[in-house]
C-alpha cells in the first residue's frame, strides 16, 4: 500500500498525470450530468452513436491533413446530433434506427477512408487510439487541458441556469410545450452539449466506451434515489469518483485507461444496484 | 431566456472552434514524417533519413557530459545491482508502469527541450531499420502502450559494442539530445549503455 502511495506522488510530479486528473474529472462530470437526461429520454445510446460520427469526421479531417482537426469533428458531431435528436420526433425512421444507422455508417466510412488514404504507416494503432482511447488523455497539451476545462465550465453552467426547463423537457416534453417552454429550442441546446462532451469525451475513453460514461453513473444512481434532482447529484459524484479512480489505477497497475474507467463505473453500477436491493428491501 | 440559451450556445460553438486540438507537432523521435504519437516500429524507423553512418556518429559523439565511459558503466552497474533507479539518471521509465512510460516518452516527444542534456533509461524491444537513402541502419528502442497496439519510439547510439538483434528485451541507457536533419528535428539518446 505504501508502494502504490509512493509511485503515486512520484507520478502526480508529472504535469500530464495532473492534466488528465484534471480533464478526466471534468469530462466525467459534465457527462454525468447529461447522462440522467439522456438516460431518461430514452437517448442512452445516443453517445456511443455520436462518438462513431466523431470517429468518422476525425478520419475525413486527418486525411484532408488538416493541423486542427476539432472544428470539423465538432461542426459535424453537432449537426448529427441535432439531427438524431430531431429523428426521435415525427420521422420515418425511429430514433433508435436513427441512432444506430448513423453510427454504424460514421464508423465504417471512417475505418474505410483511414485505409484507402493511409495517413501514416500505424493504422491499427490510429483507430485502436481514437475507439479505445488508448493514452490519450495523458498526452494532453496544457492547451487542450485550458479549453477542455472553459467547455466544461460552460457545459455546467448551461446545466444550472436551465436546470429546470432541462428538468421540463426531460419528463414530459408535451407538458412543458403546453405551459410555454420552448422545447425545441432546449432541445436543441442538450444536442449541443451533448456533442461537445462526445468529443471532450473521446479523448479519456474512446469512441467505443463513451456511453458507459453516460449511462453508468445516472443508471447506478437511479438503483438508490428516485427525485431528479438526488439521482443527478448522485450521478455527478459517482462519475467523478470512478473516473479519478479509473485513472489511478489506471496509471500505477499500467491498464488502459479507458477500459479501467468503465471497470469502475460498472464495479459501482453493481454496488449501487445492492445497495438499491437492501434499500428497497428494508422499505418494503 | 432565449437570448441567453442562443448566448450559451454560440459561445460553446466559439470555444470549440477556437482550437481544442492545438497539439503542437511533436519533435520527430524515432519517427521521421508522422505527427502521430502512435507509431509502429515500421513507421518510427522507415522515413529515416540521417546522412551518418552508425560508426561515423557515434566517433563524434560527446561522452555523457561530466562523466567518463569507465565511471558510467560502474554508475549502471550499481543501479542495476540495486535493482531500481539508476544513480544518475534523469528520467528512469524502467520503474514506471507501461500507461505511464507510453505517456512519458510521448511528453519528449512533444516537449523535447525540457529533456535535453538528460540521461535516459528505458526498457523495450529492440527495433531497427535500414534507410536506403542513406545507406545507414537505424537503432530504436519501441515501448508499447497498455492497448498493445500503438507505440512509442526513441532512438539511440550506442557509446560501444554491438547493437541487439530486433525484438530483443533491452534497457537503453543515454543522452537525450536534439539533431536537426533536412529541416527537420529529431531526437536520440546518444552515447548510449545497453543492457539484454
Amino acid at each position: 500500500m505504501i508502494g502504490i502511495l509512493d509511485k503515486l506522488a512520484l507520478y502526480w510530479t508529472y504535469p500530464f498525470v495532473r492534466y488528465a486528473l484534471i480533464v478526466g474529472v471534468l469530462i466525467a462530470l459534465c457527462s454525468s450530468l447529461l447522462g440522467v437526461t439522456l438516460v431518461l429520454k430514452r437517448f442512452s445510446f445516443i453517445g456511443d452513436g455520436l462518438s462513431h460520427v466523431a470517429f468518422g469526421a476525425m478520419a475525413v479531417a486527418a486525411i484532408a491533413r488538416l493541423t486542427n482537426e476539432m472544428p470539423l469533428v465538432l461542426a459535424v458531431t453537432i449537426v448529427c446530433a441535432i439531427l438524431l435528436l430531431r429523428m426521435g420526433q415525427n420521422t420515418r425512421i425511429n430514433g433508435d434506427a436513427a441512432v444506430a444507422m448513423i453510427s454504424v455508417a460514421s464508423l465504417a466510412i471512417g475505418y474505410m477512408l483511414m485505409n484507402l488514404f493511409p495517413t501514416s504507416g500505424n493504422i491499427s494503432g490510429d483507430v485502436c487510439t481514437t475507439l479505445f482511447g488508448s493514452t490519450s488523455i495523458l498526452t494532453l497539451s496544457s492547451v487542450e487541458v485550458a479549453l477542455s476545462v472553459i467547455l466544461s465550465v460552460v457545459v455546467v453552467a448551461a446545466f444550472v441556469c436551465f436546470y429546470n426547463r432541462i428538468f421540463a423537457v426531460t419528463f414530459d416534453e408535451s407538458f412543458a410545450r403546453a405551459v410555454g417552454t420552448n422545447a425545441k429550442l432546449y432541445n436543441l441546446l442538450i444536442a449541443v452539449i451533448v456533442a461537445v462532451v462526445i468529443v471532450l469525451a473521446m479523448n479519456l475513453v474512446g469512441s467505443l466506451l463513451i456511453s458507459a460514461l453516460v449511462i453508468f453513473p445516472a443508471l447506478s444512481a437511479m438503483r438508490v434515489f428516485k427525485n431528479f434532482f438526488a439521482v443527478t447529484v448522485c450521478s455527478a459524484v459517482v462519475s467523478v469518483l470512478c473516473a479519478a479512480l479509473g485513472i489511478l489505477v489506471s496509471i500505477v497497475s499500467g491498464t488502459p485507461v479507458g477500459s479501467t474507467i468503465v471497470s469502475v463505473d460498472l464495479i459501482g453500477f453493481v454496488l449501487f444496484y445492492l445497495a438499491g436491493k437492501c434499500i428497497g428491501g428494508v422499505s418494503r | 431566456m432565449k437570448k441567453t440559451v442562443s448566448f450559451l450556445l454560440a459561445a460553446l460553438l466559439a470555444l470549440s472552434l477556437a482550437g481544442c486540438g492545438g497539439s503542437q507537432a511533436p519533435v520527430q523521435a524515432a519517427s521521421k514524417g508522422s505527427g502521430s504519437t502512435s507509431q509502429t516500429v515500421s513507421d518510427v524507423l522507415a522515413n529515416a533519413g540521417q546522412d551518418l553512418g552508425t560508426e561515423e556518429k557515434a566517433g563524434t559523439e560527446d561522452d555523457w557530459s561530466t562523466i567518463s565511459d569507465a565511471e558510467r558503466e560502474e554508475l549502471l552497474a550499481e543501479g542495476a545491482a540495486q535493482g531500481s533507479s539508476t544513480e544518475g539518471v534523469d528520467v528512469d521509465l524502467t520503474t514506471m508502469s507501461s500507461t505511464m512510460v507510453y505517456a512519458e516518452v510521448s511528453n519528449i516527444m512533444y516537449e523535447p527541450d525540457d529533456y535535453v542534456g538528460k540521461i535516459i533509461r528505458m526498457k523495450g524491444q529492440a527495433a531497427s531499420a535500414y534507410a536506403e537513402s542513406t545507406d545507414t541502419t537505424y537503432y530504436a528502442i519501441i515501448i508499447a502502450d497498455a492497448t498493445a497496439c500503438c507505440a512509442q519510439g526513441i532512438e539511440y547510439l550506442l557509446a560501444e559494442g554491438e547493437y541487439p538483434a530486433d525484438q530483443t528485451e533491452a534497457t537503453v541507457t543515454g543522452e537525450f539530445e536534439l539533431y536537426d536533419e533536412d529541416g527537420q528535428t529529431y531526437c536520440r539518446l546518444k552515447n548510449a549503455v545497453i543492457e539484454l
